[in-house]
């Protein structure tokens, strides 16, 4: 029952004529009061893909999930379809934490791409972290300055900082794992094919001219543009139809496109020949396409938007190159750094027509990409129909189910203009046709290379699925380590990610020596530094125990200290519950 | 490889309902209805007519769906995960299990091969046997019933699917639950993954289906006293394979069944005229004007 209106106004005249003296300063303390926020417990998202594209990266956001829960924080891992995942953490910058499988090619200048602070803003693999320190920019731009020895300490300093400031997290790098039946096809290198020159040194050993991959990986069949990031895939299907300057098929550089690179010192500068071989659609391949391509990863709208919108995909490669011109029917490219060593990782990018291309310069409109404004329709275009001059042409996709390649003859592989191309690689393939299968899982790959429906696995199996291929007669493992590791990425930009003392204790939550055991079955090698040798620093090499220690013994957390540590760092609990104000 | 799996579920199942018709439905009931087939289809023609709109539809939807599902839907995989693991609370208030894992923990390779077995072939005809046995009948209400509550499981299931993005146990808890049928009979993902796609698993249509079935089979008891012992325990056990298998979430599973029985609901709703525009509107208005006015 509510007091009559009379009581209650009453009662309001005498509270209100008593409080006017006495509450001026408890009315004061009350806004302070409430203007706070309240405590809540942290909440963190864990961005992944399914465990039917990635087994192993599923598995570690659940090992890391499980002890961030133990260590009081409220955390959950959030699946999504690799194309997604790449929108989310790459484009539109848009997660908390995030496990997958960093495509390292092994160069320390990668390193620069991923963590100088100017790419922060960008959309790509350039810094998607936001990381910045400015101590780490000025060491990155060092050793792309200096070389040998000097560089080589420079690099171990830069990883060193990275093991420091953890903007990331490096877990393992997984050995790339493919099958193979070798009835009609032989030659396959250790861990499956990933690179054109894997795909020309194979022979023939039967009588069928198609060759039949498989792909886990639907995302080829709906998508070839080379420069959209959220589409580029393990199958590296672009990279069998556009073609860079030099190609490395092992560690020396063979010249592809250009028939010969001159170097000249002081400011370093490369003249590059181009072979004579067309585009897919007939068109020359020349020199002003070169110039287009370096022109147009560095600003995909060509200088028709307010701010560059570059490329997402081999930014600190294009980034290499100041300018790149047309000079007596040659290409100059003049460099950003001294060093030829360096500079070489600018000529490995795919040259596009100019024809083709120029045409999407304009501004794109689409959904799903939340900043519409600053993207060009050259990164949201899904090229289905893609020009490119490599020795193999598209020729038809059934999106998630296949896409065919087929000899394109005119290429100077063909031909006799192939100087300075080792023996194997100067032959034309050993097939006419190359038919992608997609394959719904690592099982179902299996089980189309058991029926004879497939050749090779294109994209790899997870470690899960090699007892059943080591054990069906007629199937060949490929077994080798990889560059490209596991980390686990955190948005620097959000707080707590923003502070390096949360993410070095989130670090000491990894057990990576229990992961490699159980998530890849002992298929990986453990690391904390993110290049493999000869890179490492040393004291940075695996020896069992890491820099940034697990926190717990043998897989087990100490949960004791891991919120001892959170502690430590500055984070309150209350309870058994990690909280924070705000934001965190 | 998916022509070859697909002809041999066919086989079975044409099989399966040979000998259920000889069994279950009768002679004497098969060879009135070849006399009579015409005229019974003739009556649930509009019925069917529906039946294959929403088919379409589902096809479509299910093509086109999961890209408009990642732009508007909602990623549920962490809440329907955490659901799940509170499940199995009240009987292990200490550590609770995950249902899956723990369903997984009392597996054998018998109960895969059965559980497998359920899932694709017993599936297929539990929910065709219905179709099948209800032509037999002289009275076209089951089997405008069992049209309209297939419609209506296929409807709200696809509409969850665009609004709902849920990866199944198996893509998510991979350490802890396996894929056992795709791991153990391969050859049948070749058919799954053609008829669905992996993010839609919330809620399980295999279940409301299923569950559609067995309660449908409880409405024609009397016409069919055999059935629907056997479609309750096919029923119960597609509902267990989802899980068994690691396909689905016992969230998913419960959900499935909550919209089996109101698709069954909806299919009694609709068994006297077909479901048009007209009875909508209609329905609508008399829902409107039982409300309450002042």
């Amino acid at each position: 029952m509510s007091p009559g209106p009379a009581l209650r106004r009453r009662a309001l005249l005498a509270g209100a004529a008593g409080s006017v003296a006495a509450t001026g300063g408890c009315v004061g303390e009350l806004r302070n009061l409430a203007g706070r926020d309240r405590y809540r417990q942290l909440s963190l998202s864990i961005a992944s893909v399914p465990a039917s594209h990635d087994t192993h990266a599923i598995r570690v956001a659940n090992a890391l999930r499980e002890n961030l829960e133990r260590a009081g924080v409220d955390a959950d891992v959030t699946p999504k379809s690799p194309d997604v995942l790449r929108r989310d953490v790459l484009v539109n910058h848009d997660f908390d934490l995030y496990v997958g499988r960093y495509p390292s090619e092994g160069r320390p200048d990668e390193l620069r791409t991923l963590l100088h602070s100017t790419y922060g803003g960008e959309a790509g693999w350039q810094n998607p972290f936001g990381f910045s320190s400015v101590a780490v920019d000025d060491l990155l731009a060092e050793q792309r300055a200096v070389a040998g020895e000097k560089r080589a300490a420079v690099v171990d300093e830069i990883q060193r900082r990275a093991v420091e400031l953890q903007p990331f997290t490096v877990v393992a790098f997984g050995d790339r794992i493919a099958a193979a039946r070798t009835d009609r096809f032989d030659g396959w290198p250790a861990g499956g094919p990933t690179r054109l020159s894997d795909y020309l040194r194979v022979e023939r050993t039967g009588d069928d001219r198609t060759l039949r991959p498989t792909v886990g990986d639907v995302r080829p069949t709906r998508n070839r543009n080379p420069i959209a990031v959220e589409h580029r895939s393990r199958s590296r299907v672009t990279d069998l139809l556009y073609e860079p300057l030099l190609r490395r098929p092992a560690d020396a550089p063979v010249p592809w496109l250009a028939r010969t690179v001159e170097w000249e010192t002081d400011p370093l500068t490369a003249t590059v020949t181009l072979r004579e071989t067309p585009w897919h659609d007939g068109r020359p391949v020349a020199p002003s396409d070169v110039a287009f391509t370096y022109a147009f990863l560095a600003d995909t709208s060509l200088g028709g938007m307010d701010t560059p919108v570059p490329t997402p995909w081999r930014r600190g490669a294009v980034s290499l190159v100041d300018d790149a011109a047309v000079v007596d029917g040659d290409v100059r490219l003049a460099f950003a750094t001294d060093h030829r060593e360096v500079a070489r990782r600018a000529l490995s990018v795919p040259i596009l027509p100019e024809h083709v291309w120029s045409e999407y310069v304009g501004a794109a409109d689409v959904a799903g990409v939340d900043v519409a404004e600053g993207t060009t329709e050259a990164l949201v275009r899904s090229n289905e129909d893609p020009v490119g001059s490599g020795p193999l042409r598209f020729v038809a996709a059934d999106p998630d189910r296949s896409l065919t390649l087929e000899r394109f003859e005119p290429h100077f592989l063909y031909g006799d203009d192939t100087d300075g191309i080792p023996g194997p690689l100067a032959e034309p393939p050993a097939f006419d046709r190359v038919a992608f299968t997609v394959a719904p899982s690592d099982d179902a790959a299996a089980e189309l290379l058991e029926a004879g429906e497939a050749d090779v696995t294109a994209d790899g199996i997870g470690a899960g699925r090699l007892p059943r291929v080591s054990r069906t007669e007629g199937l060949e493992l490929l077994l080798a380590r990889a560059e490209p590791f596991y980390m686990v990425g955190y948005n620097c930009r959000r707080p707590p990610l923003s502070n390096e003392r949360f993410r070095r204790v989130v670090a000491r939550l990894l057990d990576r020596e229990s992961l490699v055991s159980a998530s890849f079955r002992g298929y990986a090698d453990a690391a904390e530094a993110p290049l493999r040798p000869p890179w490492t620093p040393e004291g940075l090499a695996w020896d069992g125990t890491a820099e940034l220690p697990f926190l717990g013994e043998a897989g087990a957390l100490d949960v004791e200290a891991a919120r001892a540590a959170f502690r430590e760092a500055g984070y309150q609990y209350d309870g058994d519950r990690l909280v924070t104000r705000g934001a965190g | 490889m998916l022509g070859v799996i697909a002809g041999r579920v066919l086989a079975v199942v044409a099989a399966m309902l040979l000998v259920a018709s000889g069994v279950i439905v009768g002679r004497d009931r098969l060879a009135r209805t070849r006399r009579e087939y015409r005229r019974r289809l003739a009556s649930v023609v509009p019925y069917l007519g529906l039946l294959a709109v929403v088919l379409l539809a589902n096809k479509l939807a299910r093509d086109v769906g999961p890209g408009i599902s990642w732009l508007v839907g909602l990623n549920v995989t962490p809440l329907v995960h955490r659901l799940d693991g509170l499940l199995l609370w009240p009987v292990y208030p200490e550590s609770t299990p995950q249902f899956v894992v723990w369903l997984q923990s009392h597996g054998s390779p018998r109960l895969t091969t059965y559980f497998s077995f359920v899932y694709v072939f017993g599936y297929v005809f539990l929910l065709t046997f219905p179709l099948v046995a209800y032509v037999a009948l002289p009275d076209a209400r089951p089997l405008r019933r069992t049209v309209v509550a297939y419609a209506a499981n296929y409807l709200v299931g696809v509409g969850c699917y665009v609004a709902f993005i849920a990866y199944g146990p198996r893509n998510l808890i991979a350490g802890d639950v396996e894929g056992l049928l795709f791991t153990q009979y391969t050859q049948y993902q070749f058919l799954t993954a053609s008829i669905n796609h992996q993010t839609n698993v919330f809620p399980s249509l295999h279940t409301s289906l299923s569950v559609t079935a067995a309660l449908l089979a409880w409405t024609t008891r009397e016409e069919y006293p055999p059935w629907a012992p056997i479609a309750a325990v096919l029923a119960v056990s597609v509902a267990v394979s989802t899980m068994y298998l690691g396909i689905h979430w016992a969230t998913d599973v419960v959900f499935g069944a909550a919209l089996g029985w109101v698709s069954l609901r909806i299919g009694r709703r609709f068994e006297e005229t077909p479901p048009s525009l007209d009875a909508v509107r209609r329905g609508a208005r008399g829902a409107l004007g039982r409300l309450p006015s002042r």
